[in-house]
């Protein structure tokens, strides 16, 4: 790519953002998305200092540089969201399978391929007919698999760029245009456009909010169907767990920026479940997330919710 | 850097934003197959299987390999057994590799009396250094039922002309044409014509855009079965590490008679199911059965590997004097008579190369079969190591596929998995055929004396052979 042609659009991606930025300002106080709260943290002090004041038009600027800088690093498997890869094909093969297991009550065991019904597009996808919102979508590491495989997906995130990357990357594949739909909007502001979905997933961000109880209560208020999921990934608070993100991965190998994480956030199942029972729902599966460091590759657990988990609540409404 | 190639400027001067715009095509598919010989069709074969992924087939050829298909099953219901046409062209499926060929439906539409099975190997070496006959010990016999462990099938490996195998591939992909044209758009389409022009950046995440005349095509995965000379790889500037072996190879096929009675064992397989290998200073030859007559003889595949000049005169000489030579050339344990050469059956010869691709994916772009390794026919696992690479890509694939991943995205993970699975497997395959064909090919009593006490080894010890047979057998 010519290096010119490239610095050029790389201008105009900052001059865009300085007009999304202007109209995103004070919308997304209170669910921050991973990648905003991360980066303000590894900004170091003197950002942190800033950012208790967000008016400041310095601290945007600040935010939009480093989102901008990010915004490529999304897709780029080497990079920051490099874990968020490699957990990505076991957690979608999860997802998959509790929406074909809870939701659309098809006996199709995971990995095994069987043939399914026609859906008119003369390729029979799993998942037709399935509306799912990915809540904290980011770079739509999620939201692309799930419309893939046939889902009806809209993706919302508070940062205005991930959803710019997101929308960037869809491009490329033509199948996923009618299927796949990102916004910067926040969940709340879905409750008050009073929109429903089969499936609600928040993926690796309920640790990251400042109010993780309101946050969930606003996710399963978009649940509509009844038997509808919720799935919520995060991190248990554990010594393992802190072992594993925040010594092994933030401060010893330096795969995830320091300051990524913040262990006090971190949140247990079972309170994780009580949240979810109190709101109406059911917990239905509850599976630990594991990295093996020696295949590089991200296998569930049933038995082992130490560090990574993921639970799957259905709306049973009285 | 953005690789391009061809005449087409249009999209090399657009900046990269605008690039992407004139990239979404709806004419995309998630895998573009360029050539399809056998390991292509299988790949397209096995993609096709499920039904799920839109594939497209670039194959120059795909026309007359159609209509031959449809002529092929029509010969097949006639019952046409007495043929003496056969193709010079064949493959040696083994057993590992047939499962490949019956999950995608292939196997099963050649019927028996086209791939007769072998059941048994014979290998000895005669290098003019024992003056006196042939030791015992250094004649291996492989008999499949013999060494018949658990759940061994009774066969090493089937005979198949290559004609007949991508008739029955390309009958299958037209059945699966033929059953999207009723549903809306097609899981698969065949070009008929070579894959000219691609535009791809392998660093970025972009699709390679295959340029075709009405409309380009993008591709989530470009897979290049395109042969030794792969025009892909070279697109791509992929490295290729190959050598000659100086040495051709002359194919023909010939009518042989066996004398059941001089068979050193009784009860044993008779030759139609045995293949015989000699390795002769110069090279190895193998016969292969490849059609039962019903004159109680067998028609029988030669690939002669020999040097160039020799080669040369094998293919000028007479026929008589081609069946004299080969008589000599296959002096050995069994008494085989050499009738002629089969009706129809010319002879000809091909090169030796040896070839390897270090390196079998480039972003969205892999490389399977001859295209990354070109190997030795002594052993007759050239296309075998092909269809594994087929077999692994197609899992990889369709798994990968099952997640909802992007098949040639993820900085091309799915792929690299596919290269895990096969880059030590063939290249250890590829290293220990060139090494048999060194140790037979090296003069001298010493090479002689090694030859002689390996074989002796060998033959003694079951569980070696055991091991070795299996590993002949693609286990």
């Amino acid at each position: 790519m010519h290096p010119k042609l490239h610095g050029g659009s790389r201008q105009s991606d900052v001059e865009d953002l300085h007009g999304q930025g202007e109209g995103r300002r004070g919308k997304d106080k209170m669910i921050r998305s991973w990648v905003a709260w991360r980066h303000l943290r590894s900004l170091g002090q003197n950002v942190r200092r800033c950012s208790s004041s967000p008016q400041s038009p310095s601290v945007d600027a600040a935010e939009i540089l480093k989102f901008n800088a990010l915004s490529a690093k999304w897709w780029n498997t080497q990079g920051h969201a490099a874990f968020l890869h490699r957990m990505n094909p076991a957690r979608v093969a999860f997802i998959r399978s509790v929406i074909e297991s809870l939701l659309l009550r098809k006996d199709a065991p995971l990995a095994v391929l069987t043939d399914r019904e026609e859906d008119g597009s003369g390729t029979c996808l799993p998942l037709h007919s399935v509306s799912v919102l990915d809540v904290g979508c980011g770079g739509g590491l999620v939201a692309e698999p799930l419309a893939r495989l046939g889902a009806k997906v809209t993706g919302i995130d508070g940062a205005g760029d991930a959803v710019r990357v997101a929308n960037e990357h869809a491009k490329m594949e033509a199948s996923l245009r009618s299927r796949l739909e990102y916004r910067h909007a926040t969940v709340e502001q879905l409750v008050q456009e009073q929109r429903a979905f089969d499936v609600v997933t928040a993926l690796e961000i309920v640790e990251h909010v400042n109010q993780p109880r309101e946050f969930v209560a606003s996710c399963a208020a978009l649940v509509s169907k009844k038997g509808g999921l919720l799935v919520l990934s995060t991190i248990n608070r554990t010594p393992l767990s802190y072992a594993a993100t925040i010594l092994g991965a933030e401060k010893l190998t330096r795969i995830i920026p320091s300051g990524t994480h913040d262990w006090n956030r971190y949140i247990t199942p079972g309170e994780l479940g009580a949240v979810v029972e109190g709101l109406g729902f059911t917990v239905e599966r509850v599976v630990g997330l594991h990295f093996n460091p020696l295949s590089g590759v991200f296998f569930l657990s049933e038995r082992n919710l130490d560090i990574n988990y993921i639970m799957v609540a259905a709306w049973h409404p009285r | 850097m953005m690789r391009r190639v061809g005449n087409s400027c249009a999209l090399w001067r657009a900046p990269a934003r605008r690039a992407y715009a004139t990239k979404i095509s709806d004419a995309w598919y998630d895998v573009v197959i360029s050539g399809g010989g056998i390991v292509g069709a299988t790949v397209a074969c096995l993609l096709t299987s499920q039904r799920r992924l839109r594939v497209a087939l670039f194959e120059p050829n795909a026309h007359a390999f159609l209509e031959r298909a449809g002529k092929e099953d029509a010969k097949h219901e006639y019952g046409e057994q007495k043929d003496r046409n056969v193709s010079l062209r064949t493959s040696t499926i083994t057993v590992e590799s047939e499962a490949v060929l019956q999950s995608c439906g292939v196997w099963q539409r050649i019927p028996e009396l086209r791939r007769p099975k072998v059941k048994r190997m014979v290998v000895w070496d005669h290098t003019g250094y024992s003056s006196a006959a042939l030791h015992a010990a250094s004649v291996l016999n492989f008999d499949a039922s013999a060494a018949s462990r658990t759940q061994q099938p009774e066969y090493m490996a089937s005979v198949v002309e290559n004609e007949t195998l991508l008739s029955a591939l390309y009958s299958q992909l037209r059945d699966v044409q033929n059953e999207n044209s009723t549903s809306a758009p097609s899981c698969l389409d065949i070009f008929a014509e070579p894959v000219r022009d691609v535009m791809y950046n392998p660093r970025g995440d972009e699709w390679p855009v295959i340029q075709r005349t009405p409309q380009p095509l993008t591709a989530r995965v470009l897979v290049a079965t395109d042969g030794r000379n792969s025009n892909i790889r070279k697109l791509f500037s992929m490295p290729w590490f190959s050598f000659s072996y100086e040495q051709r190879a002359v194919v023909a096929n010939v009518i042989v008679s066996g004398d059941e009675q001089k068979q050193d064992k009784p009860g044993a397989s008779s030759i139609s199911s045995t293949a015989f290998q000699n390795f002769l200073p110069t090279g190895p030859i193998a016969l292969l059965p490849i059609r039962h007559l019903a004159s109680g003889e067998t028609v029988m595949n030669v690939v002669w590997s020999t040097s160039d000049t020799e080669a040369m005169l094998l293919q000028d000489c007479t026929e008589t004097e081609f069946i004299e030579e080969l008589r000599d050339a296959l002096t050995g344990p069994h008494a085989l008579d050499f009738k002629s050469l089969a009706a129809g059956s010319q002879r000809a010869t091909f090169p030796l190369v040896f070839g390897h691709a270090p390196q079998y994916v480039n972003g969205r772009v892999a490389l399977l079969g001859d295209a990354a390794h070109a190997v030795h026919p002594l052993a007759g696992q050239g296309v075998n190591l092909g269809l594994a690479d087929a077999a692994s890509m197609a899992n990889r694939l369709m798994c990968a596929a099952e997640c909802g991943r992007d098949l040639g995205g993820d900085g091309g993970a799915v792929l690299l998995n596919y290269q895990k699975d096969r880059l030590l497997k063939n290249v250890a395959m590829i290293m220990s055929i060139d090494a048999v064909g060194r140790i037979y090919k090296t003069p001298g009593p010493v090479a002689a004396a090694i030859r002689a006490m390996g074989t002796g080894i060998i033959s003694s010890a079951p569980g070696i052979k055991d091991r070795i047979m299996r590993y002949a057998m693609g286990a």
